[in-house]
């Protein structure tokens, strides 16, 4: 029996072609020429911070990854009918995250001020000492997410937070699944956040030579797709039928954990023979599928091309999450799933969905699908899939 | 057939040694692994001490913790007897720390016409390519899941890598912790929390857990691994393994971001339910592996919450602080401990604490100041993380089947 859970609450923001906002622009630190503009999606519209996080103490006690985080599990847990404090008491929190931002005007600071390394002597400790705020670090450290919504919303279940950009928030989604369908956790809060716009993230990104120069086309177009980070929040609270029937609380979908798959995307053959397992498995109940993927670096966007392509499934009904909020590491994961959720039920305009499909065709006289695929991978390696279903 | 999981295997590489049996010898010994940084320059920095790991073929940090990261995983292996074909199917739980800016590259690359691009500011590729080089490392055929609860992470992978067998998604597991946090930016940041001593002129004395001189942790750095199985797999391989991981709690704090609440309960909740889930009672713990971080304030909340929770029999309950000797291993520090748990139930040996002699009589425990032998057979092990953090586990020594 594959592990599942009902969704009775999800929140999400995001920026990118789903929100119709264009890219901004950092200029690196250390100027090189190879890096140049680098772009990021901020969401829109802005999360609702000051709604979900009520004190200003707290607002304060994180920066902006945090917040958004914050504010897209206030947003899950309101959909999820809580009304007080002492009923999410018992609410386990699964957090996919990384450190929080660093202090912008420090980091010039070193750059513009020190010389190099080896002559920098105490310098460079002084210049942190005096100016690094000690608040900072609890901004920074990657489980104070986690830390602070247990503070903002008095949740006291077991507290988890998982690394790794994408496969962590796909390893949030296996464990909430399990945790779940033993019973370990009757309710969990399972997402992730991500600020796109840092200076650490995008330097790497552009160095890699993945990063975009300007607006990107459909990634399905390209076998070398370029990358915007997105910067994007998405929570999911996730509880089992008798727990949703207790709360009376309305189930909006049903995810069901399929699978952690161990490939090396640069090996064709075992890569489609993953998607074949992952796809006979998602088909076997289900009578038609929509599939998301997050597939946006090459070689695994022509390997996902081609199987979805000769899949049977419309190309309408596949979609691509980059080409919707840019890439959003460590969300891409909660956000599919919600994407998926809502895309279930109707919520997602076909326009928006049209420029993210493998065939942007005009979508399908018979009925929508009940179940999509989600389907989460690393750029170079591993892929992760569940499956989200309408509530019967 | 029940559901019972025992430890097969483990590795630990710190200050005190490159392997297992050279830090147990060590610890047993009443040595210290701290001393004067010389890793950098430490001018102008309040705290010039750490237990670093000063013997790594690599010099920077992350690069060492990948090292010794792989040396602990090879040394468990070795101890469960296991090949690489035998593992690749476990599942493999790390705990992971997030790196930060390498100020060396930074303020060189700015004048230099090769660059070093990928070393400038932060490493994704750096911070996650550890569980993906110990997978790669194993052969595995299921990705790592990487896991950070700041200083209890490494017993939260345990926590983790159980319910993995107890779900049946595999037979056996093995977790890694490997953290190499001795770099400026870090030891700056917690001395601006506090949170470190500035005893620099003796370090060897500096970290005093439940002393009444306690005014700080020490940095250090550690890797520690622990293959966990289940009883069903071990017996079909005709193993006869003695350490059973037998009971683990945890409970978040929703107080504050750094401390526990006044009265303690989180603490108190986390080892309860380590001792409930063994299908034990509070009078059934012999010894207690103290999370002891020689903090004035974590030394008094768990002192707190252990008399809370074990009464009068809170100060005659042996009590040990490990990182007295090893430092304060942040997200390795859970998982060194206890790996440092099962040896002194394998040993029947209780490792020291240092530097307490001064006690706080405030404090109701029952301190180690020598190595004693020990003829109990469960050991609560206790692990608190920033964020509300609070990780207990409870080993136990089969004497059937010693």
């Amino acid at each position: 029996m594959r592990p599942s859970a009902i969704i009775t609450g999800a929140g999400s923001y995001y920026g990118g072609p789903a929100a119709n906002t264009r890219a901004k622009t950092m200029q690196p630190l250390v100027a090189q020429k190879e890096l140049g503009e680098m772009l990021f999606y901020e969401p829109s519209p802005e999360p609702d911070v000051e709604k979900y996080v009520a004190r200003p103490a707290d607002r304060r006690a994180m920066g902006l990854q945090f917040q958004w985080g914050a504010a897209a599990a206030g947003k899950a847990l309101e959909q999820a009918g809580y009304t007080s404090r002492e009923e999410r008491e018992n609410v386990a929190l699964f957090v996919a995250s990384r450190a929080g931002e660093r202090d912008h005007d420090v980091d010039a600071a070193a750059v513009e001020e020190l010389p190099a390394y080896e002559d920098a002597g105490g310098l460079l400790n002084k210049l942190l000492m005096e100016r690094l705020r000690p608040t900072l670090f609890l901004r920074q450290i990657p489980n104070l997410l986690a830390g602070n919504l247990a503070i903002i919303f008095g949740t006291k279940g077991p507290s988890r937070t998982f690394l790794g950009e994408e496969a962590a928030g796909a390893c949030a989604i296996e464990a909430a699944c399990y945790a779940v369908a033993q019973g370990r956790s009757n309710q969990v809060l399972v997402g992730a956040s991500l600020n796109a716009g840092r200076e650490s993230l995008l330097r790497w990104l552009y160095a890699s030579g993945a990063g975009a120069n300007g607006e990107v086309g459909p990634i399905w177009a390209e076998s070398h797709p370029k990358i915007i980070l997105g910067g994007a929040s998405a929570f999911l609270h996730l509880e089992g039928e008798a727990s949703a029937k207790a709360r009376s609380a309305e189930g909006v979908a049903r995810v069901t954990w399929l699978g952690a798959y161990c490939l090396d995307w640069h090996d064709g053959t075992v890569a489609h023979d993953t998607l074949r397992t992952i796809f006979e498995e998602a088909e076997r109940e289900n009578d038609g599928l929509a599939v998301i993927t997050n597939a946006c670096a090459a070689p695994r966007i022509d390997i996902e091309r081609e199987f979805w392509s000769n899949s049977g499934i419309p190309g309408n009904l596949v979609i691509n999450s980059a080409s919707l909020f840019g890439s959003t590491l460590e969300v891409d994961a909660p956000l599919c799933v919600a994407t998926a959720t809502a895309w279930l039920r109707g919520c997602l305009e076909h326009e928006i969905t049209r420029t993210a499909a493998l065939a942007p065709v005009e979508p399908p006289s018979q009925a929508f699908p009940k179940a999509c695929l989600v389907l989460i991978g690393g750029r170079e390696k591993n892929v992760f899939a569940c499956l989200v279903e309408v509530v019967k | 057939m029940t559901d019972r999981i025992f430890v097969i295997g483990s590795g630990l590489a710190t200050s005190l040694g490159k392997n297992r049996e050279e830090t147990w010898r060590a610890l047993v010994s009443g040595e210290s692994g701290v001393s004067q940084i010389s890793r950098f320059n430490t001018e102008c920095c309040p705290v010039q001490i750490g237990a670093s790991i000063n013997w790594s073929k690599s010099k920077a940090a992350p690069e060492i913790a990948l090292e010794i990261g792989e040396r602990v995983l090879a040394e468990a292996l070795a101890d469960a007897q296991l090949n690489k074909d035998d593992a690749s199917n476990a599942r493999l739980f790390v705990a992971g720390a997030a790196t930060e800016t390498a100020w060396a590259a930074v303020l060189n690359a700015r004048n230099s016409a090769n660059i070093d691009i990928q070393s400038t500011f932060h490493r994704p590729e750096v911070v996650y390519a550890l569980p993906q080089s110990l997978a790669d490392f194993l052969g595995s055929q299921n990705p790592p899941v990487e896991l950070n609860t700041a200083c209890a992470s490494g017993a939260t992978a345990v926590i983790a890598a159980r319910e993995a067998i107890l779900d049946k998604r595999c037979d056996v597991a093995i977790v890694v912790a490997a953290d190499a946090s001795i770099y400026e930016e870090s030891i700056i940041k917690f001395s601006l929390l506090s949170a470190l001593s500035t005893r620099n002129e003796n370090p060897k004395t500096a970290c005093r857990p439940f002393s009444k001189t306690r005014d700080g942790f020490v940095m250090g750095e550690a890797a520690a691994a622990i293959i966990i199985a289940s009883e069903a797999w071990i017996l079909e391989r005709g193993q006869t393994p003695t350490i059973e991981l037998l009971g683990c709690g945890e409970a978040t704090d929703d107080f504050h971001r750094t401390r526990s609440t006044p009265d303690g309960h989180a603490v108190v909740g986390s080892m309860r339910a380590a001792i409930a889930d063994a299908g034990l009672k509070p009078e059934d713990i012999t010894h207690i592996n103290a999370h002891g971080t020689g903090t004035p304030e974590n030394d008094k909340m768990e002192s707190l919450a252990i008399g809370i929770l074990f009464g009068e029999r809170a100060s005659t309950i042996p009590l040990t602080a490990n990182k007295s000797q090893i430092g304060h291993t942040l997200t390795a520090a859970g998982l060194a401990e206890s790996v440092i748990s099962t040896m002194t139930l394998l040993h029947k040996v209780i490792p020291p604490t240092l530097n307490s002699t001064e006690p706080d009589n405030d404090l109701k425990v029952n301190l180690v100041r020598h190595a004693q032998s020990f003829d109990g057979c469960n050991v609560l092990c206790n692990s608190f993380g920033f964020g509300g953090q609070n990780v207990s586990l409870l080993f136990h020594r089969d004497e059937a089947l010693a």
